[in-house]
């Protein structure tokens, strides 16, 4: 949700709030100025990621008296970042083909909801392409193999390096999109 | 009547796009029960403890909270930011008047949601050969515009009281997050009643029988007149806010 939220604005949002004349005047490429949101968004939900892969690890001790191995709490940090790099970049499009007050907001917010209702149709319930549930694949429960909730085996790389290719894509797509929009 | 109307224009997109993606929600995770019902692990779970896992529970829980804290975001400080709050705030009427509608219209619609799963689950269940009491989702039902009144009012108030573009939104969206935790990491978590979400679905109260998760006795009277009480508190701090605000 954080992620979506997090890369909605743009130039469809500046049109409706009046002020993207005054971007477009900027001696920049759209390309650019999308460029940075992105950067920025993604730089934001990373930092975000961090914040349980450093807090759970470090209160642990200190509040319910028992450790947790901070390498296990980075992993699972990757796998909140493939995910959420993949929801940014459908809020990213969505926040460039929606012009209208939270539709953009609106859509981003449903997207996973039906994304959820698409994917249960075509997995068999659930019972198939298990690293396409973003549920699944961010909480890491099937690579768990020791009853200790923790990730032994190595991350899923080939999953993430798709889902990074997919949440690239998303985004070129909208700078493309965006480029031969109209103001 | 126009009030009313304009609330439903500027609202009906987000309305009928959350009414489409929760009517699809129920409707396939019912017709996956053809599938994954029973478990394979809990092959005597009665039916009605599936669809309160799935629907009552679920995602679907998550996806009404959202919706209805979307449902009231508007009003006059959106308008500012569009430019257009001088035209409506030089209508012959009071701020609280301008808001009233749009809470009224909101609840509306926030009823009309909580009112799908009451009818899809009972009506696709017997599609698939399975029986769910259409007095329980009806209770249920109940029980989400009580709660969903809440989540409304939430919205309205931080849509008065944020003037920043998507500021709202994003509080909007934060507060169950912050209200669970807060929930859940005090003395509060002790009192399940407390948690809003337990009494939207009766987890861990005693008007759900745990067995069966379909309603025992009387409906909670109770809890949902403190809920419609918190829902008219957040409105009535919202209308104040909106009075004293500056445009």
């Amino acid at each position: 949700m954080v992620a979506l939220v997090l890369s909605l604005g743009g130039l469809r949002r500046e049109r409706a709030a009046g002020s993207a004349g005054f971007t477009l005047a900027l001696p920049v490429g759209r390309v650019q100025m999308l460029a940075t949101r992105a950067v920025t968004g993604l730089a934001e939900m990373t930092a975000l990621t961090l914040i349980p892969a450093l807090i759970i690890p470090t209160l642990s001790p200190v509040i319910a008296h028992q450790t947790y191995p901070i390498l296990q709490a980075f992993r699972f940090g990757v796998l909140f970042m493939s995910w959420g790099a993949v929801w940014f970049g459908i809020g990213f499009m969505w926040s460039v083909l929606f012009a209208g007050e939270y539709t953009a907001a609106v859509v981003s917010l449903l997207t996973p909801f039906a994304y959820i209702v698409v994917y249960a149709n075509v997995s068999g319930g659930g019972r198939r392409f298990l690293s396409a549930n973003p549920f699944v694949f961010m909480s890491g429960v099937e690579h768990f193999t020791n009853g200790t909730s923790t990730l032994t085996g190595a991350l899923p790389w080939i999953e993430i390096v798709v889902l990074a290719g997919v949440a690239s894509a998303l985004i070129a797509a909208a700078m493309w999109v965006s480029s031969r929009q109209s103001f | 009547m126009a009030l009313f109307y304009k609330a439903w224009l500027e609202s009906r997109v987000r309305f009928l796009a959350s009414a489409g993606v929760l009517a699809a929600y129920c409707i396939s995770f019912v017709q996956q029960a053809r599938l994954n019902f029973p478990p394979v692990f809990e092959p005597r779970l009665p039916y009605t403890v599936y669809i309160w896992r799935g629907v009552y529970n679920g995602i679907d829980t998550l996806l009404f909270v959202v919706v209805a804290l979307v449902l009231g975001l508007g009003g006059l400080q959106r308008e500012r930011a569009a430019g257009t709050a001088d035209f409506t705030l030089a209508l012959p009427l009071t701020r609280i008047r301008l808001l009233l509608p749009r809470a009224a219209v909101a609840m509306g619609e926030v009823a009309a949601l909580a009112i799908i799963p009451a009818i899809v689950v009972p009506w696709m269940s017997s599609r698939i050969g399975h029986v769910y009491p259409v007095a329980d989702a009806i209770r249920f039902a109940a029980l989400f515009v009580a709660t969903g009144a809440v989540w409304v009012s939430a919205g309205i108030f931080w849509s008065t009281v944020t003037s920043a573009e998507l500021t709202g939104a994003v509080a909007a969206i934060l507060t169950p997050v912050v209200y669970v935790a807060t929930v859940s990491s005090t003395a509060l978590r002790r009192w399940p009643a407390a948690n809003i979400f337990n009494v939207m679905n009766g987890a861990h109260l005693p008007y759900l029988d745990p067995a069966t998760s379909l309603f025992t006795g009387r409906f909670p009277w109770g809890a949902a007149l403190v809920l419609t009480l918190v829902a008219a508190g957040l409105v009535a701090a919202s209308a104040a806010a909106a009075t004293r605000s500056d445009f």
